[in-house]
């Protein structure tokens, strides 16, 4: 686990409205608004990627004669369907391997196991993992004119959830593997130049960190 | 010589081959996570004090990895369901 980068600049969210039933609100500027949602929307690309494969013979009506599929054909077409499924199950969320952060293995030594695993739990894991993206997106809608948010405290904690997201993959982007990593991967890019791809990541890493750090002691119960 | 009794000897090893071991739900420590972060999921999901998550935090921070939960199959698929949700590198196993 990383520790928090501890920062003086009142921006963020705060827990001044704790008393209201478990609410935060803060205040986030223009650009940081538009930062965490780009981020928010390349995390929720990356999870639709992984949504299993829609099998469109199965949505038809079975009773038409006219599609031209007989029984034994599409009693084919959903052995083929679901041996399909059970391959990318098998072979994991894809190739990117901030994917696999997002939806490990369940079990380490069982790949078998693992690959049902995903089908059913592994699924809701990753479609739960959209629908908070989507609430963090409505919630940063949400700010006024001066960019001040106040998220009641469901839309607080799926805001946590999926901003943890968003760092998954800015860490593995990032090659963080152990613990460490952060502090060596500053250093490095301390001395970089100005064109070094990296320094954008880190930079969107370090503000999600500080905003996810007080977004979590805000929240702790 | 020994002191115990050979029959009771007998009984533990007869009742112990009986019973499965159980299945467990592991945390693995990672380098992004926030220790605050981590100890909030704990208390929210677990709904664990703050002391009892920070130390299963801890644990899993200092030894690389920790048993949140001991029970039956489904529950275990049921946690490492919810704690990947939310982040977590979370797996499970029969106990070894």
């Amino acid at each position: 686990m990383a520790r928090a980068f501890h920062r003086t600049r009142t921006l963020g969210l705060t827990p001044g409205a704790r008393a209201r039933a478990g609410g935060v609100e803060g205040q986030l500027e223009g650009p940081e608004r538009a930062l965490l949602a780009s981020l928010f929307e390349q995390t929720r690309q990356l999870l639709e990627s992984a949504a299993p494969p829609v099998a469109p013979e199965r949505t038809e009506n079975p009773a038409d004669p006219d599609d031209g599929l007989d029984p034994i054909e599409a009693i084919e077409a959903a052995m083929i369907s679901d041996a399909q499924a059970a391959l990318a199950g098998l072979t994991g969320p894809g190739d990117d391997p901030a994917l696999h952060r997002l939806l490990p293995d369940a079990h380490r030594d069982d790949p078998f196991a693992a690959a049902q695993f995903r089908q059913g739990a592994g699924e809701a894991v990753r479609a739960g993992k959209v629908a908070r993206i989507d609430v963090a997106l409505a919630a940063l809608e949400t700010a006024d004119d001066r960019g001040r948010i106040t998220l009641p405290a469901e839309t607080a904690a799926a805001f946590l959830v999926a901003l943890t997201d968003v760092r998954l993959v800015l860490g593995q982007r990032l090659g963080l593997s152990i613990d460490g990593d952060v502090e060596a991967v500053e250093a490095e890019l301390a001395n970089a130049p100005e064109d070094d791809p990296r320094l954008p990541l880190v930079l969107a890493y370090d503000f999600t960190t500080w905003l996810q750090e007080s977004l979590a002691g805000a929240l702790l119960p | 010589m020994s002191i115990a009794p050979v029959e009771q000897d007998e009984v533990v090893a007869d009742l112990t081959a009986q019973v499965e071991p159980p299945w467990i739900t592991l945390v693995w420590n990672d380098p992004v996570n926030l220790m605050t972060y981590v100890t909030y999921v704990f208390q929210t999901y677990f709904g664990y004090s703050r002391d009892k998550a920070t130390a299963l935090m801890l644990d899993v921070h200092h030894r690389g990895r920790a048993v949140v939960a001991t029970g039956d199959k489904e529950l275990m698929e049921k946690h490492t369901e919810a704690l990947q949700g939310y982040g977590l590198w979370a797996t499970f196993q029969q106990d070894s």
